[in-house]
């Protein structure tokens, strides 16, 4: 009875269809994971105005209030300018309860090997499509210590997304290819990225987008290459709140 | 000063003359030019004249001209200014009373500082142009050449007979010909001699690919038909601008085999074939149209 015990609980664990999928692709779509969408939209255009004045809109990495280059809110909503909101769940305890109830942590664990416990690392809120070429966050996200290889980003889909606002974009399998460029070897993002793409190419790999509904949340792995894409029309907006979790490392 | 504005247009050994003369800056100074494109291919300049910003073209062209001679040996001898970039001929159309305007305005602002402007083009016979053209898009997945309508080829005359109209009305012009240039020794010796009056001694050589580059083979023209779906992909969605893709540290691959890469190699002839009997039809229906006479 003992041996077989033992070996019941040798066996591998089963792995959910979404799992499977992460594991394979390097990305899912939890499609409809959270009802609120409305709730959190209402939460994050308070925030904006509340910290119109505040130098903490980032352009190309540099920080600015709103008023420094001239938004309003309802401008900030309507006229892409490439800015994001960097650490917004740090000014709203109302939208970080927001984000705690949908207990991502748990979806996360579900989907990695070990079934690890997982912990929100940093947010950025980005009224548009973020426009952003081919990248990894592996080696990009470092506000504090974690096991890179459980990094995990989350696109928490605020509005839908098409080709004419520039959907989520990535590169399938792109978290199998182990060797790549880093960002720290280039003096310029657009050399790294255009390096970083040529590698998925030339692995035989091609980008495909990835459609999302509000409240759907794409997953991406850690090494999984992705961008936001330029859209076809300017100024449609893609709201969406993207959240980076991790497993705290060991001590 | 004397400047020097090497216009283009493409296909005409700009590359190689831009890469030729940064290397050889030191030499071009002592003998009485200043070239001030840095990096080799500058493009801002024309790049903000076509974004209609005449000021910020003379703002670049200050900073560049303050930048040579405070780091090229031998600048304070130089009597002249050059600046080279094919992008002079790459202007909208669409948008040509403004570009227009702006580079008068541009001129106009040489003229305040001093500077007397002279334009340096390159004439190559136009079919050759068109087809090499052709050729170096295709090879970068830019496939709208490809096919027997001479409609791109004909914008294409339409833009550059425009612009090497208003660039040779604009004051003086150096009018060279690219097939004495490169009849016989090396092209850029022979630009500096004819275009610039300067015979430099042992002028430095430059990396053998950045030639290689420009130059055309079946295998890079097969190569651009197969990565066109990728290549137009991720410069419409993915931020990633064809000539970027084609400097990467690695070439991008065709995503078929060896084989079959050699088969559509085989292809590029018949291709050649069309891209030269389009671009002729398209030389033909623009003289018709504007009723022109040419030596052809």
């Amino acid at each position: 009875m003992k041996a077989i015990a033992k070996r019941a609980r040798a066996e591998p664990p089963v792995l959910s269809p979404e799992a499977h999928r992460f594991a394979d692709e390097g990305y899912v779509n939890l499609r409809g994971a959270f009802a609120n969408v409305d709730a959190f939209n209402r939460v994050i255009e308070g925030i904006v105005r509340e910290n119109a004045s505040k130098p903490v809109f980032m352009r190309y990495e540099k920080f600015f209030t709103l008023d420094e280059v001239g938004f309003t809110y309802e401008k900030f909503a309507s006229t892409s300018y490439m800015l994001r909101l960097p650490e917004i769940h740090a000014l709203s305890a109302e939208l970080l309860g927001l984000i705690d109830a949908c207990r991502f942590e748990d979806r996360l664990a579900a989907l990695l090997p070990g079934a690890p416990r997982m912990e929100l690392l940093q947010s950025l809120y980005f009224p548009f499509s973020s426009n952003q070429a081919s990248h990894s966050d592996k080696y990009l996200v470092s506000p504090r210590p974690y096991k890179r290889e459980t990094l995990c980003g989350l696109c928490l889909a605020l509005d839908g997304s098409s080709r004419l606002n520039g959907a989520l974009f990535g590169w399938s399998g792109s978290h199998k290819v182990t060797v790549k460029p880093q960002l720290a070897d280039y003096p310029k993002y657009g050399d790294y990225s255009r390096d970083l793409s040529v590698t998925m190419a030339n692995a035989g790999l091609k980008p495909r987008f990835i459609y999302a509904e509000p409240g759907d949340v794409v997953v991406w792995a850690s090494d999984f290459v992705h961008g936001g894409a330029s859209p076809l029309v300017p100024n449609i907006p893609r709201r969406s709140l993207v959240l980076h979790y991790g497993a705290p490392a060991e001590r | 000063m004397k400047v020097r504005l090497h216009v283009g247009p493409h296909r005409t050994g700009t590359t190689y003359i831009q890469y030729a003369a940064f290397a050889n800056r030191e030499a071009l100074a002592e003998a009485g030019v200043l070239f001030i494109n840095k990096p080799a291919q500058c493009v801002g300049i024309p790049r903000a004249l076509i974004a209609l910003d005449a000021e910020g073209a003379l703002g670049m062209f200050d900073q560049l001209l303050a930048e040579a001679r405070s780091e090229i040996a031998g600048a304070a001898k130089a009597q002249a200014v050059l600046y080279s970039s094919e992008v002079f001929f790459e202007a909208d159309p669409r948008q040509r009373p403004q570009y227009e305007a702006a580079y008068a305005k541009f001129l106009e602002g040489l003229g305040k500082r001093g500077h007397e402007v002279e334009i340096v083009f390159v004439e190559r016979d136009l079919e050759d142009l068109l087809t090499s053209n052709a050729l170096l898009q295709t090879s970068m997945g830019n496939l709208r050449y490809v096919g027997p309508s001479a409609t791109a080829f004909l914008e294409y005359v339409e833009t550059y007979s425009w612009l090497k109209s208003m660039y040779f009305a604009s004051g003086g012009t150096l009018h060279l010909d690219f097939a004495a240039l490169t009849a016989s020794g090396d092209l850029f010796a022979n630009f500096t001699k004819a275009g610039l009056g300067v015979s430099l001694a042992s002028p430095r050589s430059i990396d053998p690919s950045i030639d290689a580059r420009n130059s055309l083979t079946d295998r890079q023209v097969a190569r651009g038909l197969l990565l066109a779906p990728i290549v137009n992909w991720l410069e419409l969605f993915g931020s990633v601008p064809r000539f970027e893709l084609f400097n990467a540290a690695q070439p991008l691959r065709p995503p078929v085999s060896e084989a079959l890469l050699d088969e559509v190699v085989a292809n590029v002839p018949m291709l050649r074939d069309t891209f030269r009997a389009v671009a002729r039809n398209a030389i033909d229906s623009f003289v018709k149209h504007h009723g022109v006479a040419t030596a052809a």
